[in-house]
């Protein structure tokens, strides 16, 4: 994690917590952190999710996300056991409302707190996978972000994490989602997972490119989409996820004008997970035009619930 | 990505604005968030050079406010009180700096000691706080 000491006493007049202190300054220093950087900033008490930046008057602030504020002096917070139950009967009901990922985050932070050593180190990146995914619900994706790169730092080859840091880089920072994927597909033993992850993004910049850089993009997606057809461990992607692939697919050969095999992709999409009135739309595409350009922002962000929630070895 | 260069509502003259200000009563409350003694952010290492121009550490602190009433500033289930008295009664001092709430710098010497810092985090008395910001 993230952590950054901090006072938080010392408030300026907008509700920003000062930096400048000497407790907060080695923290800082030592992870290179500057303006623009999430972090998490602490007492040992309370714990929020902050962006740094630069107060004319103050200097280095640290703006609190309150959203994401975390007891860790909660009565009953010291309790592994107590924790642990209340944050188990939560994720039992996977998946969890919306309404309960900011509980869900707090639980998760105050476990990972009071954690004897031997849990945490049997499944390194685990909290900061599931708080990944509970920021991503709440909408915190700098936070996000954040956890799920230091889930990767601990889990660099599991599929589910590197689809998920993939995914929040595309919502988050789309131009080093793109560099991403083109790293990360480059080895051919990629886990279809992931590919699909890379496909979607290649699909949405192929999508958004000039037309004169259209046809290399679009080659890189259905070569891609090629590989994922040939991957040995394709059921592991999930139904949705292939179909996303299939509508992916589709979509860049409507924009190349090879129309029938547009909608054999489409269609295929629409057979392998057909839920959802958007996918069978989608069916009907016959051209590239503003419409089709609709759905297709309509059925990635429909994709966005298709998220795997759990690491593979967790 | 969001704004990262802020401009504080206080101006740059707010220092000597501030120093105008009217001195604290002796038996004005002082409250710090956070459980006394503050172990996980002492003192010690909470005190900076304030842009009022002092050197301390942050707490809340005003004339004729109930304890309650300063530690709804604080997020922290527990915070830590005393008065502007006692602590002068060990040659410190409060004054009102800018900040959030009823922000306040209790002002020490820049050359203080991890002992003395210890000493006066035991003036503070753990108090629950009714009315932690949510």
């Amino acid at each position: 994690m993230r952590l950054i000491s901090a006072d938080f006493n010392a408030m300026t007049e907008a509700g920003h917590v000062r930096l400048t202190l000497p407790c907060s300054r080695e923290d800082i220093l030592r992870m290179s952190l500057g303006p623009g950087d999430w972090a998490w900033l602490s007492d040992s008490e309370i714990l929020v999710g902050a962006q740094l930046a630069i107060d004319d008057r103050y200097g280095l602030v640290g703006v609190p996300d309150w959203d994401t504020l975390v007891h860790l002096d909660e009565e009953g917070a010291d309790d592994f056991n107590r924790v642990s139950a209340a944050l188990n009967l939560l994720l039992k009901g996977e998946p969890p409302s919306i309404e309960e990922e900011p509980r869900i985050l707090e639980l998760l932070t105050q476990l990972e707190h009071v954690a004897p050593p031997q849990i945490k180190d049997a499944s390194p990146g685990t909290f900061a996978f599931r708080r990944a995914l509970a920021l991503r619900q709440m909408g915190k994706l700098g936070l996000a972000l954040l956890e799920i790169e230091d889930a990767r730092r601990f889990r660099p080859e599991d599929p589910v994490v590197v689809f998920v840091h993939l995914d929040l880089l595309r919502l988050e920072d789309f131009p080093a989602a793109v560099a991403e994927a083109e790293t990360v597909a480059v080895s051919p033993s990629v886990p279809a997972l992931v590919l699909s992850a890379c496909i979607n993004i290649l699909a949405t910049q192929a999508e958004q490119a000039a037309a004169d850089q259209f046809e290399p993009a679009a080659r890189r997606v259905l070569d891609w989409c090629r590989r994922l057809d040939q991957a040995p461990d394709r059921e592991q992607a999930g139904e949705s996820l292939l179909a996303l692939s299939h509508f992916n697919r589709g979509l860049v050969l409507l924009r190349a004008g090879r129309v029938s095999q547009a909608r054999e992709a489409f269609e295929h999409a629409y057979r392998i997970y057909p839920v959802g009135p958007m996918l069978h739309e989608v069916a009907g595409l016959q051209t590239y035009d503003r419409h089709a350009r609709e759905i297709a922002r309509n059925v990635r962000t429909l994709a966005e619930r298709w998220v795997p929630t759990r690491p593979v070895a967790a | 990505m969001a704004l990262i260069r802020l401009v504080s509502a206080a101006d740059s003259q707010g220092g000597a604005l501030r120093a105008g200000r009217a001195r604290l009563p002796d038996d004005s409350f002082v409250v710090r968030c956070g459980l006394p003694p503050f172990r996980g952010r002492p003192l010690f290492t909470a005190c900076d050079d304030h842009p009022d121009g002092v050197y301390g550490f942050s707490v809340q602190c005003a004339a004729a406010l109930s304890v309650e009433q300063l530690a709804s500033a604080c997020r922290n289930n527990t915070v830590g009180a005393t008065t502007v008295a006692r602590i002068r009664a060990m040659g410190f001092d409060v004054v009102p700096t800018s900040g959030q709430w009823w922000h306040a710098t209790v002002v020490v010497p820049k050359g203080w000691s991890q002992a003395e810092s210890e000493r006066l985090s035991l003036l503070f008395e753990p108090i629950s706080n009714p009315a932690a910001r949510r």
